[in-house]
């Protein structure tokens, strides 16, 4: 009987070890710092880095240059130079602007499919459509209202503006 | 050592018991195409965002020590079943026989009221932080694909963040589960023997 109580005690004090144990040695080896001990903060700045000016709203933007307008073809083109200002790579997939040009509304679209843009990096991006007027008199754009998709990791983040006015 | 004596489903249960902790994670999450991985296990747990992988020493040595714990209940259930007629045979069956059937059990009830919480409460939480915040998620239990989507408003600009997510449960899952079977299997064989 004696032996059975005490085999009975050992396995519960073992059970006990293997669930206070990690506690203590983790505590311990962090020198009994409680965030420290649950997360690596080298690893969080890394991450914060990676994704920083994600979520900022004011950072980066987009200037419209002067307007192409080819009467033969009724082609409008427009040029944008995006500044993103994003310390990793990401891809544009899509862009559109819809804009009044004289008194008809225009729509542009990205004339490529894709374009990677690297870290703090401006480009200028063409956006091109057709417009039915034959004669179009003011070939800048007012009234804009348009959107970007980016794309990373299979994670799209889509821009709108709603309003004129670069963002 | 007498072959007709040896609990054969504890036996075989004792032997997936040292296999198990090394099988890999039970369940896995993927958003996106690499923007966030997570695996869990009652061994193991990887959290990698971006291709950044996040550890954690308290996480990691519990972890560890549930490994450990689990090979050493798989010695005891090894021994019980090669000797079950000794005294220290049900004391050192009694203390690893039932954890894989409590590891599945956890597993399964986190893992639903994890999915429970971020369908029904996080959104709420989120959108709250935000003037114009809107989330949007369906996380499937335990296993399907579903969409994650993320927007914010403001001054006339919107944000918004849609990614792909597919959660499922592993081959390592059903082995677990294999393991519960014939640990409950070795309670039948056990009292069919004693007759």
């Amino acid at each position: 009987m004696k032996r059975e109580t005490a085999l009975k005690i050992g396995l519960k004090l073992l059970g006990l070890a293997f669930s206070i144990g990690p506690l203590l040695i983790a505590f311990s080896i962090n020198d009994w710092d409680i965030q420290r001990a649950m997360v690596n903060a080298a690893e969080i700045e890394s991450i914060e880095n990676k994704i920083g000016g994600l979520f900022e709203p004011e950072a980066g933007g987009f200037e419209i240059g002067d307007a192409e307008y080819d009467n033969a073809s009724h082609l409008l083109r427009l040029p944008v130079t995006l500044s993103l200002p994003f310390p990793f790579s990401i891809d544009l997939v899509d862009f559109d602007i819809t804009a009044q040009f004289d008194s008809q509304e225009v729509t542009l679209s990205m004339e490529q499919d894709s374009i990677t843009l690297s870290p703090n990096e401006n480009v200028v991006v063409w956006l091109s459509g057709q417009v039915a007027d034959e004669n179009l008199v003011n070939a800048q754009p007012t009234n804009i209202q348009g959107s970007l998709t980016l794309q990373k990791y299979g994670v799209s983040i889509k821009f709108t503006v709603q309003e004129s006015g670069g963002r | 050592m007498n072959w007709k004596q040896i609990n054969w489903p504890r036996l075989v249960a004792g032997i997936l018991m040292f296999i198990l902790p090394f099988a890999g994670p039970w369940w896995t999450a993927e958003v996106g195409e690499g923007a966030l991985e997570f695996g869990i296990s009652p061994f193991d747990m990887r959290m990698v965002i971006g291709g950044q992988p996040l550890h954690s020493d308290l996480i990691g040595l519990f972890l560890l020590a549930t490994k450990i714990s689990f090979l050493v209940a798989g010695v005891f259930v090894v021994l019980s079943a090669l000797s079950p007629r000794k005294w220290w045979s049900p004391h050192l069956c009694g203390f690893g026989i039932r954890k894989p059937l409590w590891s599945v059990v956890g597993i399964v009830l986190t893992l639903l009221l994890g999915a429970f919480f971020v369908n029904v409460f996080l959104p709420g939480l989120l959108s709250s932080m935000g003037e114009g915040a809107e989330v949007q998620l369906n996380v499937p239990y335990l296993a399907g694909a579903s969409t994650v989507h993320l927007s914010f408003q403001s001054q006339g600009s919107t944000v918004e963040i849609t990614a792909p997510l597919e959660v499922g449960l592993t081959g390592a899952f059903w082995f677990a589960v294999i393991t519960v079977g014939c640990a409950f299997g070795s309670g039948i064989y056990s009292k069919r023997v004693s007759r």
